[in-house]
């Protein structure tokens, strides 16, 4: 084998070992790559395809390790925090929407926006704040977060009136309830993962789910009225064929972590008892529709946390 | 135990090897039906290692990448054995009963009546 084939072979098997976690590469990384050059013969510019199968296979169960190391509490504390996080992001998800609207048609019937804007982007701030802080395992910060975005709501309240009232405390009564929600999730010792990752994986665990909602026989407008607008703010990058990379990214990803698709199942539990709670339902929404609006996204969240349990105590050792 | 991680035992037994030379001595002790590839070789070991049957021996560098080679432990060694006689008696059974052959049947035959 020439030297630039063999420079070729440890490229693209060094790019085979980025399926294992950072961690684990580190340890493994190198003695890995030497077992599969050895296993390559002379003149190949891949290792064979049964080695290439069982190194994916093996990264996917690492990372799924790595994913449950923190143990099944930090698990579930995590798919908590990015749960209340998109009910959370919804607010600035809402604005964002609210001022395209007002730029394409200023005179819309929805009127001049200064009022609820402001109020909008306050909450925006101590949204961002608050999920900087549990990121960071702040919880005194959290804490004051939810103080001033109570505050800000109550003063929003006062201070406007009528239609303009209302629905800007639609909007923050969640955002609120999820920040009293985040105190008792933020821990210092056990920081959710920061990988990104976890934000192209999201948009498809949001997609599946509602993808579940409309297979049932509900219309998605209907049985998640809240969740739609972020759902639709998500997963607009995957609206092309040119995302197929990210896509097949996500799906990998969602194989190796539970957690996602279990926030994403609670969050639209927690919308629509929430908005059953402030907002009733629609009229033309029959009980039945209502039972199975909510039905699904628990029976999805306790499937999802049982595996989640399964998974936690027959998870391999950590390495790295 | 299962069949794969019994020949990485078993090719531990004459001593220490690194991952590739594990693979082709389970390979050679079980006439080929064991084919190890490296994505499920290192799982194991890192369950066997995790298990304490399998340790570390040494670690050097060759041709500027790491290699590591891997010894049976006391635990090791003894599971090993106590999977082989378990497996052994479980053969025994089925052998010394004759089940299938003209005399196992005679046999059985026999004792009914």
């Amino acid at each position: 084998m020439s030297e630039l084939d063999a420079s070729l072979l440890v490229r693209r098997t060094r790019l085979l070992l980025r399926f294992y976690p950072p961690a684990y590469r580190a340890h493994r990384g190198e003695e890995i790559l030497d077992t599969l050059l050895e296993t390559t013969r002379p003149g190949r510019g891949w290792p064979p395809a049964r080695e290439v199968a069982s190194v994916i296979a093996g990264g996917l169960r690492a990372r799924r390790a790595a994913n449950l190391g923190q143990g099944l509490r930090a698990s579930l504390r995590h798919v908590g925090i990015l749960a209340v996080a998109m009910i959370m992001v919804q607010t600035p998800a809402a604005l964002l929407s609210a001022v395209g609207q007002h730029i394409a048609n200023p005179f819309h019937t929805y009127g001049p926006l200064a009022g609820v804007e402001l109020g909008l982007a306050l909450g925006s701030l101590f949204v961002a704040m608050a999920l900087a802080a549990t990121w960071c395992g702040r919880r005194w910060l959290v804490a004051a977060t939810v103080v001033a975005a109570a505050l800000a709501t109550v003063a929003c309240h006062l201070v406007l009136g009528g239609w303009w009232a209302t629905a800007a405390a639609e909007m923050a009564v969640p955002a609120v309830l999820a920040l009293v929600v985040l105190l008792p999730l933020t821990k210092r010792a056990e920081r959710p993962p920061a990988s990104l990752l976890w934000l192209a994986g999201l948009p498809l665990a949001v997609n599946f789910v509602a993808g579940l909602v409309v297979a049932s026989g509900l219309d998605i407008h209907d049985a998640l009225p809240v969740p739609v607008v972020s759902s639709i703010v998500l997963l607009a990058p995957y609206d092309t064929y040119l995302s197929l990379l990210p896509v097949l990214v996500a799906v990998c990803w969602l194989a190796t972590d539970v957690r996602p698709l279990a926030a994403v199942a609670f969050q639209f539990l927690l919308m629509r008892v929430l908005y059953a709670a402030f907002g009733g339902h629609y009229p033309s929404e029959t009980w039945t529709q209502m039972a199975i609006a909510i039905g699904l996204p628990l029976a999805l969240t306790c499937a999802l946390v049982w595996l989640l349990r399964h998974r936690t105590r027959t998870a391999p050792p950590t390495i790295g | 135990m299962r069949e794969p991680t019994y020949f990485v035992l078993a090719a531990l037994l004459r001593g220490p090897l690194h991952g590739y030379a594990i693979m082709k001595r389970a390979e050679e002790l079980s006439e080929g039906r064991v084919r190890l590839a490296t994505g499920t070789l290192y799982t194991a070991l890192d369950r066997l290692t995790a298990e304490g049957h399998v340790e570390l021996v040494s670690e050097e560098r060759v041709g500027g990448r790491m290699r590591r080679t891997y010894g049976l432990t006391e635990n090791g060694s003894a599971a090993l054995r106590a999977e082989a006689v378990r497996m052994a008696e479980a053969a025994r059974l089925v052998i010394e009963s004759g089940t299938g052959t003209k005399a196992g049947i005679a046999a059985r035959k026999l004792r009914t009546t």
